[in-house]
């Protein structure tokens, strides 16, 4: 016993689970700094298309829909935009407290906020509702281990998740698109080559013709397909930091080389792709 | 080949879950004290059943989609929750954080006349592909802002298809009296 305790830096009077010892180990650790990348990634992605979603809310006021598929509350303005001010608020108060258990707690309701967006008549569709779902999945569950686990085990779970996480997302998107009319290009060719504006559609239309177009969009069609399916597959498998590297390449040039607004769908899935750069061996 | 990766992800779970609770013995097992601050027993880790539960889950998931393309079921299954038409909200809601980014080919047509018998549009107002949820032309809101702004009822054709079967669905849409709409499923068919 005093052979083991040679050495040993005890905090006076530190138990498992008191107050001193999680707030003392909570503010230093990797884990509590994956976290902190996590939920920024969250909240850059809640708010990156403010405006559009300030307009849509006014949208959703004065042009309700009553559809009996919904239950009422889910189909009501109000309740879409309790539910975004409250994740959003929620997320900040989980970015900046220490104490564990208000964490948690604030976890818990953007959760449950954000779990309201992913079902309203008027959010569903939207996929930056479901990547922020997943991440308030991964948030909550580190929360619950930050102050019991070791951190050297808590990270390398944590990225572990997170890696397991994005192949799943990464698979989700590919696995649809096996299918003709993607491998063609010929979906990939109405939704942006045709006539989307966005810089790297207007070069391609001003530089060539029709036909040279849809064979770009096939080829552009058939990268999409091949990128996403291997990394859904892989991802969860490669070292930390190579699937951190690899994580934030993929989906930075998705928003970069198709559409800005994605970056609100992403920026959570790129905070969750950087966990695994805490993993140092 | 792919007949393994269903035996693959079936085990992985197994394997993962194994694997992380062998690494948690051994760091309460051989983690050294002087490393872990006041650290009085070695049973202090709790079984981590939050973290075996999301793995299940992850790969669960991750075979539902990697059955879609055998299993006609989990396609019609997934196109249907597309086009808002799943038995119930539950069975749907349940769905919604299975990842569907860019699923399916997805046309809509919005027109001001009632389509035919055989789901030929006429009067069209527009007409494109669109990349999942192909109800949220009329559900969103820049959808709700173009399609809806004249007053005048709407039917909304949705085609999604998928490696040989497809789901079509035909919706009306109404200026009902309170200034709001009615949204009504007028035909729907799947192949």
């Amino acid at each position: 016993m005093s052979s083991a305790n040679a050495g040993l830096r005890i905090a006076p009077a530190v138990q498992i689970g008191s107050p001193a010892m999680t707030e003392v180990n909570a503010a230093s650790s990797d884990a509590e700094r994956q976290l902190r990348l996590v939920l920024s990634g969250m909240l850059i992605g809640l708010l990156w298309k403010l405006s559009y979603f300030a307009g849509a809310d006014h949208v959703y006021a004065s042009v309700p829909l009553q559809d009996n598929f919904f239950p009422v509350w889910l189909q009501q303005a109000a309740s879409l935009r309790l539910a975004y001010l409250t994740a959003a608020l929620a997320i900040s108060i989980a970015w900046f407290v220490r104490s564990l258990a208000v964490r948690r707690a604030a976890l818990l309701l953007s959760g449950s906020a954000s779990t309201v967006m992913l079902l309203h008549q008027g959010s569903y569709n939207d996929m930056t509702f479901t990547t922020l779902w997943w991440c308030h999945v991964w948030a909550l569950w580190i929360s619950t281990r930050i102050g019991t686990d070791p951190d050297d085990r808590l990270h390398r779970k944590a990225a572990f998740l997170s890696r397991l996480m994005l192949s799943v997302v990464l698979l989700g998107g590919a696995v649809g698109k096996w299918t003709g009319e993607y491998w063609s290009g010929e979906v990939f060719y109405e939704i942006y080559f045709r006539d989307r504006d966005f810089w790297v559609f207007n070069l391609l239309r001003l530089w060539f013709d029709a036909e040279t177009l849809a064979w770009i969009a096939m080829a552009y069609s058939r990268k999409v397909i091949l990128v996403e399916t291997i990394a859904g597959l892989v991802l969860w498998l490669m070292p930390p930091r190579w699937a951190a590297l690899t994580g934030v390449v993929i989906f930075s040039s998705i928003a970069l080389l198709s559409n800005w607004l994605l970056f609100s769908v992403l920026a959570p899935l790129i905070g969750l792709s950087l966990v695994g750069w805490y993993v140092r061996r | 080949m792919w007949s393994a990766f269903p035996l693959l992800l079936v085990c992985a779970p197994l394997v993962s879950m194994s694997r992380a609770s062998t690494d948690l013995s051994i760091s309460v097992r051989e983690y050294p004290l002087s490393h872990c601050p006041a650290v009085e027993s070695p049973t202090a880790v709790s079984t981590d059943w939050f973290f075996r539960i999301l793995v299940t889950s992850l790969f669960a998931v991750a075979i539902w989609l990697l059955a879609m393309p055998w299993v006609p079921a989990i396609a019609q299954c997934t196109m249907h929750r597309f086009h808002l038409r799943t038995g119930s909200f539950a069975a749907w809601a349940v769905q919604q954080p299975i990842p569907p980014m860019y699923s399916f080919a997805n046309t809509t047509e919005v027109c001001d006349q009632l389509p035919d018998h055989t789901l030929s549009s006429r009067g069209v107002d527009h007409r494109g592909m669109i990349n999942h949820f192909p109800t949220r032309v009329f559900t969103w809101a820049s959808g709700r802002a173009t399609h809806l702004r004249d007053g005048a009822s709407k039917w909304f054709v949705l085609r999604s298809a998928y490696r040989g079967h497809g789901v079509d669905s035909v919706y009306r849409l109404d200026r009902s009296r309170d200034g709001g709409w009615t949204v009504s499923l007028v035909e729907g068919d799947a192949s």
